[in-house]
């Protein structure tokens, strides 16, 4: 909890520094940032070329907005509701066959190692596999720790819908990782 | 697996991942081209530019539009002229035929005392 409010106090003043056109004070917005608009943007587009060129349109439009910001809060929400606008509105303009992003995304690995990395890795993979919607709710949620009404009006969805999409995905997800679990639980007492 | 721990396997599985060291240089770039590109840009006639694209459209569409209603109120106002001089006429008749009637009846009592 403190070191959120630093994290904010810290952005406050940087956004006070990128509004008064200091590119210092940009620099260092975007690097505060980066990492969550560039895995949004990868996890949703299965691409890091793609991805890449996503975020930096995204910092290229808060530049240009930096003074309807209002606050740290404003901005964090800000960067997560566009980049994900934006990342769904081209996969919609793909055909659906490229439109399956599994291998990127799956080996976007965490910089933390992992308690169970074929889990995680299985995790990314279903993950990677959700339509476009649903997924970026579950990434939202798990990525960005957005809470259900956050996610809704960052969407621009109904609470409810935002619900049943966490819902299902979460049902799915425990499914398969199970049926993964049985299926190496068979193999070694084999 | 519990519901807990799918969450926490999630949240382990979806930290957010670094783009790389020259990411933060690549957008101060862009904002750099994009600046130095903006002077370059307003090329067009002011007047012009300013005009928007739909407005020969709309008046047409008005002028149409106010020709056309123009037309259909003309009509009607001769449609009701037109009713109201047959209501004159057939008023007019049916005062005629009375008074011919009225004649008719004072002649034959003129003819024929008796009666």
């Amino acid at each position: 909890m403190e070191a959120d409010s630093l994290a904010l106090d810290a952005d406050e003043h940087l956004l006070a520094c990128a509004r008064t056109g200091q590119i210092s004070g940009f620099r260092e917005l975007v690097r505060c940032h980066q990492g969550a608009v560039y895995s949004l943007a990868l996890r949703l587009l299965g691409s890091r070329e793609d991805a890449q060129e996503l975020a930096q349109d995204v910092f290229v439009l808060l530049h240009r907005h930096l003074s309807g910001i209002t606050s740290p809060a404003h901005l964090r929400f800000w960067l997560r509701r566009v980049v994900c606008h934006r990342a769904i509105d081209r996969l919609r303009q793909r055909p659906k066959l490229a439109a399956m992003p599994l291998e990127a995304a799956a080996q976007l690995e965490a910089a933390v190692p992992d308690s169970d990395p074929l889990l995680q890795r299985r995790l990314r993979q279903l993950t990677a596999q959700l339509a476009p919607v649903p997924r970026a709710v579950l990434l939202l949620r798990y990525q960005e720790d957005f809470d259900p009404a956050e996610i809704a009006r960052a969407l621009e969805l109904p609470l409810n819908t935002v619900k049943s999409h966490l819902r299902r995905s979460l049902a799915l997800l425990r499914d398969q990782c199970d049926g993964l679990r049985r299926a190496e639980s068979g193999g070694k007492h084999r | 697996m519990s519901e807990h721990d799918l969450e926490q396997a999630l949240r382990r599985a979806l930290r957010p991942a670094d783009p790389g060291e020259g990411f933060t240089d690549q957008v101060l770039a862009r904002l750099d081209s994009s600046v130095a590109a903006t002077p370059v840009r307003p090329v067009r006639h002011p007047r012009g530019s300013a005009r928007p694209r739909w407005l020969p459209v709309a008046l047409a569409a008005a002028l149409v539009a106010a020709v056309g209603i123009t037309y259909w109120q003309e009509q009607r106002h001769d449609r009701q002229r037109g009713m109201q001089a047959r209501e004159q006429v057939l008023q007019a008749l049916s005062i005629a035929s009375a008074n011919l009637n009225a004649a008719r009846g004072a002649v034959l009592r003129v003819e024929d005392p008796i009666r």
